[in-house]
This record gives C-alpha cells, structure tokens and sequence, in this order.
C-alpha cells in the first residue's frame, strides 16, 4: 500500500513537474498575446471610458504594481500573475526582481552549475543545509538535503537563473520531499553524501526523470 | 521664526483649498520641492494647485501627513529591502475600513505627492488583499475582468499549478 502511495504521488508530481517544463519549453512561443494595455498603448482609439475606473489591475501604473508586488510571497505572486494579462506580463518583466528576494529568503539564491555533471547538472544542485525550519522529521530531513533546483540558462545573455523557476521547482520540490515517505527520505539522505548528486534515476527516483525528459528534449 | 509656524494653501483637483503647516505639507518631497523653488514666503498668497489630487483625497493625506508629522524621516530604501510588518494603531485603523476606490486614488497621490510612508502603507494593504486568494478571488474583488482566451488561461494555470502543490511551510 505504502508503495502503492508513493507511486502514485509520484506520477502526480512528475505530472506537474513537466507541465511546468512543458509551459517552459513554450515560452519564447509568445503563445498569450500581449494585453492590449488600454490606453497606454493606443491613446488615440482607447478612450478613457475603455477603462473600468474600479479595476485596480488598469487603473494602477507599474511602479506602483512592483510596490505592491513585492510585498506577496511566492504563491500569492504566482496566482496573481492568473489574474489577467496585464498582470501576466507583468509579472513576466518583473520575475527577476520579485522572485529573486523570495528565493533569497527560502535560501535558495546559492545555484551553483557543476563542473562535473554538466547536462543534467546545469540544472540541478545540492548545496549544504543551512538551517531546520521545522520540527517535523520530515520536514528535517527535507531540509537536510536542501535540494536547489536550478532552471536551464536563458538564452540571452544574462548570467542569473531565472528566479521565477528557482522559485517554482525547489517549492515543488520541497514539497515533493516533505511528503515524502520516511524510508525513501533516508535513503536518500544516507546515500548522498557529496556536494553534487549524480543525478540518475537509482539516487533520484522517476521525479528526476521528468527533468531528465526535458533535458533531452532541450539538447 | 521657524518653518513649522508658516503655513500654505493647497489647492486641490476640484478647486478645494486646504491650508496646511509647512511642517507637515513638507512630508511630501513633491511639494517641498515645490516650495523650495519657488521660494518660501513668496507663495504664502497663492495656492499651490495640485491637478492630480481630488479634495476629498487630499483631505486624507492631510489626516496622515497631521498624524505622522514628528515621525522620523524614512530611510531610502530599494527593492532588496521589504518591511512586512503588520500595520498598528492609527495606520491599520486608517486603512482598514477605506473603500476601493479611495485606496487606489489615495495610492496615487502618495506617488504623485511623494510620501513615501503613505505609499508603503497603501501598497501594503493592497497586497494583503491579494495575498492567499486564488485568481478568481482577486478579479472578484477588484473587478478584474479576465482578458485571458480559454487556452491562454489554461496555459497560464498549468505554469503555476506548482502553487496548488503541497502546503506553504
């Protein structure tokens, strides 16, 4: 039953996982058109009676939208950017300076490629636990792995991750681990030892082999 | 003499006059520009228009400038430094039973005016109405339409299905 459990958890997250790498590969796609940003864009044909004056999501200029936003957490932020297109996008241009304080504060800012295991580990990367937050032992344990996901490069040529996804995957993953059954978490915290975890499927389970899908798909 | 006994006249959108310390008008950089350039005692007489800001607006930026006028001045600060605190006493009081409508205008103003204190406070409170609400509930109350097609939507909701994943430690 246990098994039973935990493989079926496990498909739901590899589910998720690469609906999330799916959305990814589609980005530069510009599948969502850009809103029509009411009158900014076009003052000439958008009057201003085009604009609800009680829809907060027009009425309000992006400098005050970062003010704003940067005051939700991960979640909050994430939903709000389903809100509608402007926040979408939104949220899109902002995503280095609104997610990048949050992965700090989760400890998450310490994304470091390995030499040794380029490919796959481009993307992922363990680093030393930092602190228990939590009493729970599972919790603990996830903790102690401190696993940090890191998101592919950017094409472009900026250096940072992109935050958003650091954000996204490690909270997907923590989750991952902190629902995790007890044995598999300590076999898994007794087997990994080294700063890097070669990541194949024996140390790492079918949750990695929705990345490792993506990763081939991606080279 | 000092500043703080000088008063000046604010003229507001819909032509409403308010006579305010200079002490506590001097809270918003914008109008202590203002005076600035054009020179303290020379504009006791005519009042400084302020276009943006409606009467009833600025009637509440006074009440907050008033309260807060002996409060140290805020550090600068940028986007790497977040205050969450809860608001307390006269700011939580102030905020909480506004309308819509009056927080966004008042958001603007803050802006407009340059108060930086006022800005965060209403910033704040607006992201608390977002925080821990699922799109729908955003759009519902703030009349957000959704602009999203049916398929943009679903997109959208599948990247950020990590969000209904798990519990938030």
């Amino acid at each position: 039953m246990e098994h039973n459990k935990s493989a079926a958890q496990t498909r739901s997250v590899r589910r998720a996982l690469s609906a999330q790498w799916g959305c990814e590969a589609d980005d530069n796609k510009g599948a969502v058109v850009p809103a029509k940003s009411a009158a900014r864009e076009n003052p000439s044909t958008h009057g201003e009676n085009d604009i609800d004056p009680n829809d907060l999501s027009l009425i309000l200029p992006d400098e005050i939208l970062l003010k704003i936003f940067r005051h939700l957490d991960g979640r909050s932020l994430a939903r709000a950017s389903c809100v509608n297109k402007r926040w979408f996008y939104f949220v899109r241009a902002y995503e280095q300076h609104l997610f990048r304080p949050l992965c700090k504060a989760s400890d998450w800012l310490d994304v470091v490629a390995s030499p040794r295991h380029r490919g796959l580990a481009e993307h992922f990367t363990v680093h030393s636990p930092t602190r228990v937050v939590h009493n729970s032992s599972h919790y603990e344990a996830a903790n102690k792995e401190n696993i940090i996901v890191t998101p592919p490069r950017h094409s472009d040529t900026s250096k940072e991750p992109n935050w958003r996804l650091v954000f996204a995957k490690n909270t997907l993953l923590r989750n991952v681990w902190t629902n995790a059954d007890q044995a598999e978490l300590e076999r898994r915290r007794t087997a990994q030892r080294s700063l890097i975890v070669p990541m194949d499927t024996e140390a790492w389970g079918a949750s990695l082999d929705a990345f490792d899908g993506h990763s081939s798909r991606a080279s | 003499m000092t500043t703080s006994e000088k008063f000046v006249k604010l003229r507001s959108s819909d032509d409403k006059e308010f006579e305010v310390p200079v002490k506590i008008v001097g809270m918003s950089v914008t109008i202590k520009n203002m005076l600035e350039d054009l020179g303290l005692g020379d504009s006791d007489e005519s009042p400084i228009p302020l276009p943006n800001v409606s009467g009833s607006i600025l009637e509440k930026v006074i009440e907050y400038c008033t309260e807060h006028q002996h409060d140290d001045p805020q550090p600068d600060d940028d986007l790497a430094h977040v205050d969450n605190d809860e608001p307390e006493g006269f700011d939580a009081e102030f905020v909480r039973d506004m309308d819509q409508g009056t927080l966004f205008h008042l958001i603007l103003a803050a802006n407009f005016l340059d108060i930086k204190s006022l800005l965060d406070l209403t910033c704040k409170h607006v992201a608390s109405m977002i925080k821990n609400k699922g799109p729908q509930e955003i759009r519902d109350q703030f009349n957000i339409r959704n602009d999203f097609t049916p398929e943009e939507e679903e997109r959208v909701q599948k990247e950020n299905d990590w969000t209904n994943s798990g519990s938030n430690p």
